[in-house]
């Protein structure tokens, strides 16, 4: 692996041993990669602070077995700051990488994606469309993007969504969701303005994700639910 | 070489603390049973009694051995009506040595962190609400670290304690004595200066 700097976001952190920390990390040019990273005793060595999520940092790693060793770490900008449903949002958008994506493969469309939706959320932009679109995002990176055609060439009112099928006209009766014809081609449209397809998509999207995360629930969701 | 059964138990038992791997284990238990063994025998009484005995206290889920702690039994605290909320028992400590606070305390244990698998359910939220509801507090201060899972926690929490007739308050993000500004991180720094307060003559 060359020793380059890259753009990396901390997705999660844990502490190792008496001052070092794991972190998983975002970058920009070897995907989703582990670290080391020694955060220090004292003050002026302390790195805890910018270790923290959602903080743009430029990193250089090192090291050749897929733990590798984060040699240097600079704040690249200033953070996002994220607050109240947005900031679970982050954290919903990290859980799916640490959960789904896979080690050590690049993925530079998508480190551009997640940092625009960061954007997103940092201005106070409608969540529900910065996830579904992130969600798409990250479907196309794992390569199981979803094949939008037999909506348009299937006569049939709804549909549902197999896993390894795709989409399936809905002519028996199968204990699964039922999508409305019209909500998934607007989706394929990406067309979200209307409140009725956004909840088909969010219905959609639970369904695949679910599939993908082998019936785990994902924790972050608790957050959004209480309140 | 094999250790006698009993020394061995020990070191296994010894390796259950942690940043404690085999060596220093074993070193431990040489220096107990070679050295002190009245501190060793004492260690084993107050661990075996501390094991059984300390629970959390009901109302703010610090450890003690009471059913409720000496903080939340104070009169005089209980009359400030001011609740901080803190992430562990260390904070109580470093808090309760400033001297600044007298009032009393709620410990969550931890923070939300979802990729860890702690949500709202494992901070004991449930008995911070049954305490707001009592009526008993006017103030609360939310003194969970400056990290963006405490950001969150906080945020929770201030979102759950709105239906309650309190005021809520976020410990201030600032510099920390002694330090150089130059060696201060740009986050904490634009805290200090978003948060910055007019200056008092």
């Amino acid at each position: 692996m060359d020793v380059i700097e890259q753009s990396a976001f901390v997705l999660h952190s844990r502490p190792y041993r008496e001052h070092q920390q794991i972190v998983d990390l975002l970058t920009e040019h070897n995907g989703k990669v582990s670290a080391v990273v020694y955060t220090g005793k004292t003050n002026k060595s302390n790195k805890k602070g910018l270790l923290q999520p959602f903080s743009p940092l430029n990193v250089v790693l090192k090291g050749r077995s897929s733990l590798k060793n984060l040699s240097r770490i600079e704040a690249s900008q200033k953070s996002y700051t994220l607050k109240g449903d947005h900031l679970y949002s982050g954290f919903y958008m990290n859980e799916l990488l640490v959960r789904l994506l896979g080690e050590l493969i690049a993925c530079p469309s998508l480190f551009h994606h997640y940092q625009l939706s960061l954007i997103a959320l940092t201005n106070q932009h409608s969540i529900e469309p910065i996830l579904r679109k992130f969600e798409l995002d990250l479907l196309d990176e794992l390569g199981l993007s979803l094949d939008f055609s037999p909506i348009f060439e299937y006569e049939a009112d709804s549909f549902y969504y197999i896993a390894e099928q795709g989409f399936v006209p809905s002519i028996d009766e199968l204990k699964l969701p039922k999508y409305n014809r019209q909500h998934l081609q607007a989706i394929a449209q990406q067309d979200l303005s209307l409140d009725t397809v956004l909840r088909c998509n969010k219905l959609l999207m639970r369904q695949v994700l679910n599939i993908l995360l082998g019936g785990k629930p994902l924790n972050s969701r608790k957050l959004f639910t209480k309140n | 070489m094999k250790f006698s059964p009993l020394v061995q138990e020990l070191i296994d038992s010894l390796k259950c603390l942690p940043g404690v791997g085999a060596k220093s284990a074993q070193r431990m238990a040489f220096h107990l049973l070679e050295r002190n063994r009245n501190g060793g025998i004492k260690l084993s009484k107050t661990l075996n009694l501390a094991m059984e005995n300390v629970g959390h206290c009901q109302k703010c889920r610090n450890f003690t051995e009471q059913e409720v702690c000496d903080i939340c039994q104070s009169t005089k605290r209980q009359l400030l009506q001011t609740l901080c909320i803190v992430e562990g028992p260390a904070d109580v400590i470093a808090i309760e040595q400033t001297g600044e606070f007298q009032g009393l305390y709620f410990v969550l244990m931890g923070h939300l962190s979802p990729i860890d698998g702690i949500g709202p359910d494992d901070l004991g939220l449930d008995i911070l609400s049954e305490q707001l509801a009592t009526g008993n507090f006017k103030e609360i201060i939310l003194a969970t670290n400056p990290t963006v899972e405490g950001e969150a926690t906080a945020h929770f929490i201030a979102n759950l304690a709105q239906q309650y007739q309190v005021d809520i308050s976020r410990i201030a993000h600032g510099v920390p004595v002694g330090s150089e500004l130059e060696y201060v991180d740009g986050n904490t720094l634009s805290h200090a200066l978003s948060g910055r307060k007019t200056y008092q003559l």
